[in-house]
């Protein structure tokens, strides 16, 4: 079975822990992500997995057996390289059948194997070129071509689309999802991109400084982010948080922001387990900010007067910059708005899109307190 | 008008910034390699005052010399016997000093010494060591009942006590190159190769050694070259003997143009010589480097 | 690639270097003033004519250990202290073979030193080159034959063609049997009776010789055939005439001594098979792992300084007489140089050659002293009394003969060399080799004997 688990694994490196205790189950067919800045382990991690890298301590297993010390090769696992680690002296053609003749397949398998991977990557009328003669993204296929033919149950990616441009990048975002889904590979896939990491997975862990700060399937972690830094991680723009203090009144209760000596206050309904008082950080996704009419209150909170900073129009939707409190927020609407620097509008945002972190360790404190109301829509058919 | 002048400028500023070396070049290369040419076809030696031009008397008369035949079979024989077992050994030794973790310094230093050394101070050093009876490698050879071998006295060892101390000498030296090339080659090429299950010989066969043709191509043609350029141990150890059975082609145009002072044949041999190095390279250059992957 | 055919280049540099350069001009610095001329330069200004100030260059070869450098330019001080109108500029120029090369190259250069020191054996190549001048005239304005009658005539045969004086002997060696007293003890031999024939060399080796010892060695690298000149001589007459124009490698004496060489290593086991090596040969004596050597007297001070043992030197033996060839270097005078130099030139040779600077050039650096009268001099009887073994190349020399020498002597001397080597090795016998070192020298001589 290719069910993967990490049990605590750490990587040491001299005296510094660069992974701490990592944990997780990826299931069969599954298509995690790990995700985070650069240094914050995960690249680390996925070589532990494939055995590149000693695990230090924890255990690693895979389909239910120890696989601690068992070398890369005995793993059942095939790996995708961030530079695609094709051999340049050899053709495509070669490159692929490159490990099942270290393996000593039969040599009409091999054929029948590269025919296979080929025609699904489309990739068979370049089977006699070298690597140097391809584009990024044909060498990009050849590289999954390579891990795709070696069928093994799991493949481990290392940021593997990070030397494509924009464009290119979407797109293979969706063919290797394809790809997963179709060969029912237990995908382990590493990025920087939170934007991969919301896309593609089925799960994600978010990592920092070696430490797991949320594993859960993306909409999760984009709408509950368990603390601070997976909030501001997460999204493009990210979300928009502010320091506040909190002022406990039964269902009038809300956050007070101080901005230049003024204060303003945004009653956010009723937070258990938050004390008179207490530091708390404010945070609002851009997309959850709405204009409203001067007096008009968004449903269970309070409007703020705002003066316009900067405008980005995208075509389908507009980015308006301002600051709350002397950080700078960003509001992303629908639709083509031609608001002005120096504007003064009205936003405002539903209270239960509203999150609250505590103000010393970042933890999301209302998790609890609010529920799910039809954020997450049914595709209707 | 005013796209050519600026053209033509730039132009001049090329040509003067090459200037300096070109005029060194014409100077030390391409002067002398003429006045070698045209000294060749001349006879140019005690016997005749003034030197006169005698066509292609000096190469008819290299060609019925049997000691030009012997030498130039010499360096055949020593560029067979140093130059593929120099490259191998400093592939290997680069290789392990490539993987070796602890002392790597320590390691590269040891196998590069002999390089820093200069040839006279090799020379005088091996001459002690092939010394019978009391030289190092008597000693050893005691051992197998052997120890009064007289190594460089005798026609058939001393090319191979030659060839086994060029050897010792080069290799360091071409281990640098290779260490070089191994740096370039790409960790992940390895780590894709071990997810593979390849085993380390198959790793060398099919990754490094065709990675590192580069550096297999440039260290052979320096290794050759080196085979015919080294000559200065002669002098010290065997200065060609026992009967030219370790004279090499320089040597012996250095003994012509020096102790025979034989101006013209001397310039006719190194003529041959570098005709012979040139093809040599060439032949390497045209059909090897088509088979081999550059980055 | 760059670096490739950057490389390639550099062989071709190295090559054309080493054959082009030498016909072209290479200029040799000779700034070495020597502190004594300089502080002469002040004193002449009372002479009665205002005396042009002669500079000479003197280009000299060091062959041998020590600090040689230092007492020739002490020499040389001192000439420039008692001639203050001369000022001799020494030019250390390395090994004999480094020196002929840059003679060769200022000859050639048009700017030749005014005196220089080279092996006695190249007086042919520089006739060839036209590049000496003979000194008849300048012995004869300065006393005539007196002074030349002195040096021992073995000295003399190399610096006389046709009966004029090319050159003035200098530092001159012959070859000498040293031989181990000790050992010759240890095997019952008489340490105070050296193998006076071959017989008795054949027969005393072959009893010295024991596990780690050989009875004797013969040098035969390098200088292969000055060892086997000697043997030639023991056994009949020179290698070649005393023109330099002729040959006599093929005779059955001369086969003879080729073979009586062999066999002292083939039929004795007295001596290594193969060649063995000049310079190990003295290391072989001091190790005591040969009882016997055949070596120049110029290593005397060097065996005298380092043997652990009591040796002795000896005549090497004879065969139908005693006989050994000189070597070393004289001085030469070169051509395109006027009158005046000439005349300083010959006085500071002059001065280099006086009977007590002759002794005491022996006795600081080996070689045997050049003429008669420096066997005269108390330091050189003191030192002969002191150490006898001094005097036996002095004596030896009533048996000395010229140096092999001929014209193209590099190529002669290398052909017989090489079939020497080829005899020794045992890849060719003695008279066939000898044969066709003949045949080969004839045609390297063939031109001169037009």
């Amino acid at each position: 079975m290719a069910e993967v688990e990490l049990r605590r694994i750490s990587k040491m490196y001299e005296q510094q822990k660069v992974v701490n205790e990592v944990s997780a189950v990826i299931e069969p067919g599954e298509f995690f992500v790990l995700v985070g800045p650069s240094g914050c382990g995960k690249s680390t991690t996925l070589r532990m997995i494939a055995g590149l890298e000693e695990i230090s301590g924890g255990d690693l297993l895979i389909g239910g057996k120890q696989m601690n010390h068992t070398p890369p090769s005995g793993r059942n696992i095939s790996m995708v390289f961030q530079n695609y680690a094709l051999y340049p002296h050899l053709t495509v053609k070669e490159n692929i059948l490159f490990g099942l003749q270290v393996r000593k397949v039969n040599k009409q398998e091999q054929i029948k194997r590269l025919n296979q991977v080929a025609e699904m990557l489309g990739i068979a009328h370049l089977l006699q070129r070298k690597p140097r003669e391809l584009s990024g993204g044909q060498r990009q296929r050849v590289a999954l071509g390579r891990a795709i033919v070696s069928q093994h149950p799991i493949c481990l990616m290392d940021e593997p689309l990070s030397n494509l441009d924009a464009k290119l990048r979407g797109h293979m975002r969706t063919e290797i999802r394809r790809l997963q889904q179709e060969l029912g590979i237990t995908m382990i896939y590493v990025t920087h991109d939170q934007v991969e990491a919301m896309t593609m997975g089925d799960r994600m862990m978010v990592l920092r400084d070696g430490e797991v700060q949320q594993v859960g399937r993306p909409l999760d972690v984009y709408n509950h982010p368990a603390n601070l830094f997976v909030a501001e991680f997460t999204g493009a723009p990210p979300m928009n948080t502010v320091q506040a203090v909190w002022r406990n009144n039964g269902d009038r209760s809300g956050v007070e922001l101080t901005d230049q000596g003024s204060t303003t206050f945004l009653p956010l309904g009723s937070f258990a387990g938050i004390k008179e008082g207490a530091h708390v950080v404010l945070g609002v996704r851009p997309e959850a900010l709405q204009p409203v009419e001067e007096g008009q209150k968004a449903p269970g909170s309070g409007a703020l007067a705002i003066k316009v900073q900067g405008v980005e129009i995208l075509g389908s939707e507009t980015i308006v910059e301002f600051t709350v409190s002397g950080k700078l927020w960003k509001a992303k609407w629908n639709g083509q708005w031609t608001c002005k620097r120096g504007d003064i509008l009205h936003v405002g945002f539903h209270a239960e899109q509203a999150r609250l972190f505590d103000g010393n360790t970042g933890k999301n404190l209302a998790n609890v307190a609010v529920q799910e109301k039809g954020e997450i829509r049914e595709c209707v058919q | 008008m005013e796209a050519q002048r600026a053209k033509w400028k730039v132009n001049m500023y090329a040509w003067l910034l090459l200037l300096p070396s070109l005029i060194f070049l014409l100077l030390f290369t391409f002067y002398p390699v003429l006045q070698t040419i045209i000294l060749s076809f001349h006879q140019a030696d005690l016997g005749s005052p003034e030197p006169f031009f005698n066509g292609v008397d000096n190469y008819k008369l290299m060609l019925e010399d049997d000691v030009f035949w012997k030498v130039l079979s010499n360096n055949i024989w020593f560029a067979l016997g140093t130059v593929p077992t120099s490259t191998a050994l400093a592939l290997g030794m680069a290789l392990f000093a490539n993987k070796v973790l602890r002392g790597k310094g320590f390691v590269r230093t040891a196998y590069f010494y002999p390089t820093i050394v200069p040839m006279i101070a090799v020379a005088n050093i091996w001459l002690f060591i092939y010394t019978p009876e009391y030289g190092a490698l008597s000693h050893v050879m005691e051992w197998f009942g052997k120890g009064d071998m007289n190594w460089l006295g005798d026609q058939t060892y001393v090319m191979w006590a030659m060839i086994f101390m060029v050897i010792w000498k080069e290799a360091g030296y071409f281990m640098i190159f290779y260490l070089a090339g191994l740096q370039n080659i790409s960790q992940e090429l390895y780590e894709s190769a071990a997810m593979e299950g390849a085993s380390s010989w198959t790793v060398f066969r099919r990754v490094t050694f065709p990675l590192l043709m580069p550096t297999t191509m440039f260290v052979s043609i320096i290794a050759f070259t080196n085979s015919f350029k080294l000559v200065d141990h002669l002098v010290i150890m065997t200065k060609g003997g026992p009967d030219n059975a370790s004279n090499l082609l320089l040597y012996y145009i250095y003994e012509t143009a020096f102790s025979f002072w034989d101006q013209g044949m001397a310039s006719a041999l190194t003529i041959v010589m570098v005709v012979l190095l040139l093809a040599v390279a060439a032949i390497q250059f045209f059909s090897l480097d088509k088979k081999i992957h550059y980055n | 690639m760059r670096t490739v055919t950057k490389s390639l280049f550099s062989v071709v540099m190295s090559l054309a270097l080493i054959t082009g350069c030498s016909t072209g001009n290479s200029t040799t610095s000779s700034n070495q003033t020597s502190p004594g001329g300089q502080n002469n330069q002040t004193a002449p200004a009372a002479e009665t004519k205002p005396a042009e100030k002669t500079e000479l260059s003197f280009y000299y070869p060091v062959a041998v250990g020590g600090p040689l450098t230092k007492i020739v330019d002490g020499m040389a001080e001192e000439f420039n202290k008692e001639n203050p109108n001369i000022t001799v500029k020494p030019v250390y120029t390395g090994s004999y073979q480094d020196t002929t090369t840059k003679v060769q190259a200022a000859v050639q250069g048009k700017t030749p030193p005014d005196v220089a020191v080279m092996l006695s054996t190249e007086l042919h190549t520089m006739m060839d080159m036209d590049a000496i001048i003979p000194l008849d005239d300048l012995i004869a304005k300065d006393g005539g034959s007196d002074y030349i009658n002195d040096f021992f005539p073995g000295f003399m045969a190399n610096s006389q063609v046709d009966g004029k004086t090319y050159s003035i002997p200098f530092q001159r060696s012959t070859i000498v049997l040293y031989y181990n007293k000790e050992a010759f003890k240890e095997v019952g031999l008489d340490p105070e009776k050296p193998p006076a024939t071959w017989d008795e060399l054949a027969e005393y080796a072959a009893k010295l010789k024991k596990d780690g010892r050989w009875g004797i060695e013969i040098p035969s690298s390098g200088f292969t055939y000055w060892m086997y000149q000697a043997l030639a001589l023991q056994n009949g007459k020179n290698l070649m005439s005393q023109d330099g124009k002729e040959v006599y490698f093929d005779t059955p004496e001369n086969a003879e001594a080729l073979q009586y060489w062999v066999d002292l290593a083939k039929k004795h086991q007295a001596m290594p098979e193969g060649v063995i090596e000049w310079a190990t040969v003295p290391s072989d004596f001091l190790e005591g792992k040969t009882a016997m050597m055949f070596h120049t007297t110029g290593n005397l001070t060097n065996v005298k300084n380092n043997a652990k043992f009591d040796f002795g030197v000896a005549f090497l033996p004879a065969k139908k007489n005693f006989g050994s060839p000189t070597g070393g270097g004289n001085f030469y005078m070169f051509k395109g140089i006027d009158a005046n130099k000439q005349e300083a030139a010959w006085k500071f040779i002059r001065f280099m050659t006086e009977p007590k600077r002759a002794a005491q050039w022996s006795i600081d650096t080996g070689y045997v002293a050049t003429r008669n009268s420096a066997y005269e001099e108390d330091i050189m009887k003191q030192y002969v009394k002191d150490f006898p073994a001094a005097k036996v190349a002095r004596d030896q020399l009533e048996y000395g003969h010229a140096e092999f020498s001929t014209h193209n002597n590099g190529k002669v001397t290398k052909v017989l060399n090489d079939n020497l080597q080829a005899v020794i090795t045992g890849q060719a016998e003695p008279a066939a080799a000898l044969k066709k070192a003949q045949e080969e020298a004839d045609k390297i001589l063939a031109p001169f004997n037009k």
